[in-house]
């Protein structure tokens, strides 16, 4: 029983940092109704910059933080601009019709998933080139004593880290929902010729709103690799896949969605890994999402596809 | 002649070649004459460069001499992509020794393949990890252990305490 | 050798060998085999084919209208299947592949009947994580079977050593070179002509465009599951072919960015013929890679122009157009001598030519 609460508790902490992990991914669907395959090798970049600073230059905690978020946006507004800015536009360029690599209903999509995957090899390759080691130090907040409760074990920093992301991603939704610029961002993303007919600058939105959710991953990136004090070049694609998974349970698009979303996989992770180990863990995730995808709900597709961002 | 009767004789022959050489070849397997292989690698420089002292031994212990030795890497990650350039192992004099350098492109864990002709015919391949060497120094690289490669693992560091 | 044959019935096995013996010391000649470069080059273009082949499959993918990340999985698949028929039931190579073969298009259709009503976005990640499945599956996999040598067999995450049928049978590389072009050659034969069919066809409406597709009576669902099979068992030929070559697989190699690299060779290369992810594949592994240019920049480079592609040429550089106007080309040049214009079945009538270009 006590072990039971245990993993439930570690699972808990787990899937709130995943929740942030895959908050940035959902919302760049959600705004764009795109996938961003390029999500993790923007996200490891930004970090091997802060990583490179901090060891060459021995920057403070604080720059790294501020150059890893700012790195990202940056790297988000560059695959924003290669890879989806081109396909924005229905009128200049038919996504659909003998243009389209993949043509039909869901051509748009698959267009501009296609060229995101190529920026997912290019910005790898990038990090690689930057710090070649396998293993390179990040600056650590981690803090390694335990806290008991009763009887069960917590860190207290994994729980500063569920807390922050908890934070961040209600802050989020209400920001979306209270202020008039998350208003003008769901107008954008869910009615893009009526945002642009009342004069709203819809590309120049939807570029910020892209650089923003990158911003995102960048914050997600630093807690979670400040907290284990490395970083290696498989970052890239265990936040890609950690934030797919999220992403696609919690409903693309879906604020709120994101943090049940993440709770849940930190949850079955954390069975899954008392039951079957490490691997099984990692087996639980992957099987979780092709059981969310192939289970028969046409009312959830319908739903992440049409509508954009939702609290 | 038709395309159709041309295409039918290209495949045709092709289906020969292939059924060819797929058949069980006569030559006998040499499942118990294989050579025992002992490999030690150091890297060093920028690169890096990867130096391997090959030892070779028959079955029954006598070091092999007059083989043809060639080094050849490629990263388990990515197989077919990082293409090293093969070279041949030259013999250091010691009777079964053999050394020779590859010219790596990146650390980590690298599949170094011993491919063996003369006497008897082998390919051998283990996993090295390629560690960061010093200016001057020169670095072992080890077996690779399954925890080098964190890409099945969890991303983060084992947890204190409980977890496995 | 000529006189052997002149005199008596030669059995067929026999001729042909000889026939392969005279191949082998013409690529000895030609590439200086015990040469270490020429070796290279074999492996190097034995590497290309195989890769052509995984990159086939994710264009088969492509062309009915699917992006496919997880063919690696069933080039893994294909390649253990192998390993084990040759390395612990001593089977002939051929068999071998087949079995390997028929369980990738039976695996692949397996993961398709499922997941086919799906989006394009939601296939694509599903079949990422079926990649995924697949490789941490081999991952726990282990049967060994001892031999005189010791275990033989898949080990799990230590992966499947003594793969040795190529070694065994004294099968040189440049012998697995032709080997591996000559499986190639016939896999790109039967694509392009069934181009020319109606299920060649059939393939590309729906890729074009499923809705209009199935409203002119095509089966939408059936083509595409009937396009993944064909898919997975070309990608576990490869596979199948790798595992021989390099005597040692592991799970890790069969990692998702194998499957991404596969659908760029398709993207970049062009989807508007069998040629297009050939194209791609010596791009990246011979021009890229092979030649020592652009040291450590590779994914840099190929990476930033699929995607430039894939703005301005979405259906690659061998798309359809250029495919329609080589066609055509051949075909005015070949009209110069030929008296009919209809007589080879050719696609673009004479006249048209002018007035398109």
């Amino acid at each position: 029983m006590l072990e039971l609460l245990q993993l439930t508790l570690d699972g808990l902490l787990d899937g709130s940092a995943y929740a942030l992990v895959g908050l940035g991914l959902s919302l760049t669907f959600g705004g764009l109704r795109r996938l961003n395959l390029a999500y993790g090798a923007t996200a490891m970049l930004a970090a091997y910059v802060g990583a490179w600073l901090h060891a060459r230059h021995g920057a403070p905690v604080w720059l790294v933080a501020m150059s890893v978020v700012a790195c990202a946006a940056l790297i988000g507004w560059y695959v924003e601009r290669l890879c989806f800015a081109g396909t924005r536009d229905e009128t200049i360029r038919p996504a659909s019709g003998p243009g389209a690599p993949v043509a039909g209903a869901d051509g748009r999509e698959v267009v501009a998933l296609a060229s995101s995957f190529a920026i997912w090899m290019q910005l790898e390759q990038l990090a690689v080139n930057l710090l070649p080691r396998h293993l390179n130090l990040f600056p650590s907040l981690a803090v390694e004593r335990n806290w008991f409760v009763g009887e069960l074990m917590i860190r207290p920093d994994r729980v500063v880290l569920a807390l922050v992301s908890i934070g961040l991603t209600l802050g989020l939704a209400a920001w979306l929902e209270r202020t008039r610029t998350g208003l003008s961002w769901r107008a954008t993303a869910d009615l893009g010729t009526a945002a642009h007919l009342v004069g709203m600058p819809v590309p120049k939105l939807q570029t910020i709103g892209f650089a923003v959710a990158c911003a995102l991953s960048g914050i997600a990136a630093f807690l979670v690799l400040s907290l284990d004090g490395q970083v290696t070049p498989m970052f890239g694609m265990w936040m890609l896949l950690k934030g797919l998974v999220v992403a696609m349970l919690g409903g693309l698009g879906s604020v709120r969605g994101v943090l049940r979303g993440g709770l849940l996989l930190g949850l079955v992770e954390s069975y899954a890994q008392a039951l079957l180990g490490a691997q099984g863990r990692e087996f639980a995730t992957y099987a979780l999402l092709l059981a969310v995808l192939m289970w028969p709900r046409p009312m959830r597709e319908e739903r992440a596809v049409s509508s954009g961002v939702t609290r | 002649m038709t395309p159709n009767l041309r295409a039918t004789r290209l495949i045709l022959s092709c289906v020969c070649a292939v059924l060819t050489l797929a058949l069980p070849g006569q030559v006998a397997a040499q499942s118990g004459s294989r050579p025992k292989v002992t490999l030690q690698c150091v890297s060093f420089g920028i690169g890096p460069m990867l130096e391997c002292l090959i030892d070779l031994q028959g079955r029954d212990g006598t070091p092999l001499e007059t083989a043809q030795v060639t080094l050849g890497a490629l990263m388990p990650s990515m197989p077919m992509a990082h293409t090293i350039r093969p070279t041949r192992a030259e013999s250091t004099g010691k009777p079964g020794q053999y050394i020779g350098r590859l010219e790596l492109e990146m650390l980590g864990v690298w599949s170094v393949s011993v491919d063996i002709s003369g006497p008897v015919r082998d390919k051998w391949s283990q996993n090295l990890l390629v560690h960061d060497c010093d200016e001057k120094a020169r670095c072992a690289a080890t077996p690779a252990a399954r925890g080098d490669d964190v890409h099945m693992g969890r991303h983060r560091g084992a947890q204190p305490g409980h977890r496995p | 050798m000529s006189t052997a044959v002149a005199d008596s019935p030669i059995p067929a096995s026999d001729a042909i060998g000889a026939v392969m013996q005279t191949i082998r010391n013409a690529l000895g000649d030609v590439l200086g085999l015990g040469d270490v470069a020429g070796a290279h080059l074999v492996g190097l273009s034995s590497d290309m084919a195989i890769m052509s082949m995984l990159a086939l499959s994710a264009y088969l993918m492509l062309l009915v209208g699917r992006v496919s990340f997880g063919q690696q999985a069933f080039f893994g698949l294909g390649a253990y299947a192998a390993g084990v028929m040759t390395a612990m039931f001593h089977a002939p190579l051929a068999v071998a592949l087949a079995v390997g073969v028929s369980l990738g298009a039976l695996c692949s259709w397996l993961l398709a009947v499922p997941t086919m009503h799906l989006s394009g976005l939601h296939y694509a990640v599903a079949t990422l994580a079926f990649g995924e499945i697949a490789r941490i599956l081999l991952g726990w996999w282990v049967w060994q079977r001892e031999t005189g040598d010791g275990p033989v067999g898949p080990a799990g995450i230590d992966g499947f050593r003594d793969i040795r049928w190529l070694l065994e049978n004294d099968v040189a590389p440049s012998e697995f070179l032709v080997l591996t072009l000559v499986l190639l050659v016939l896999v790109l034969a039967m694509l392009m002509r069934a181009e020319r069919t109606r299920l060649g066809v059939a393939l590309r409406m729906t890729g074009h465009d499923d809705v209009l597709a199935s409203s002119h009576g095509i089966p939408v669902a059936r083509i595409r599951q009937f396009a993944a099979a064909l898919a997975g068992g070309l990608a576990a030929l490869g596979g199948g072919l790798y595992a021989h070559r390099t005597t040692y697989i592991e799970p890790a190699v069969f990692d998702p960015m194998l499957g991404v690299h596969a659908v760029g060779y398709a993207l970049l290369g062009g989807l508007g013929t069998a040629l297009g992810p050939l194209l791609g594949v010596m791009f990246d592994l011979g021009l890229l890679d092979a030649s020592r240019l652009f040291p450590g920049w590779r994914m840099v480079i190929f990476g930033g122009l699929v995607a430039l592609f894939l703005r301005w040429r979405p259906r690659g550089l061998l798309d359809e157009t250029l495919v329609h106007r080589l066609n055509g080309f051949r075909f005015f040049a070949g009209s110069v001598r030929a008296a009919s214009p209809l007589s080879s079945g050719a696609s673009n009538p004479p006249g048209r030519k002018e007035i398109s270009s």
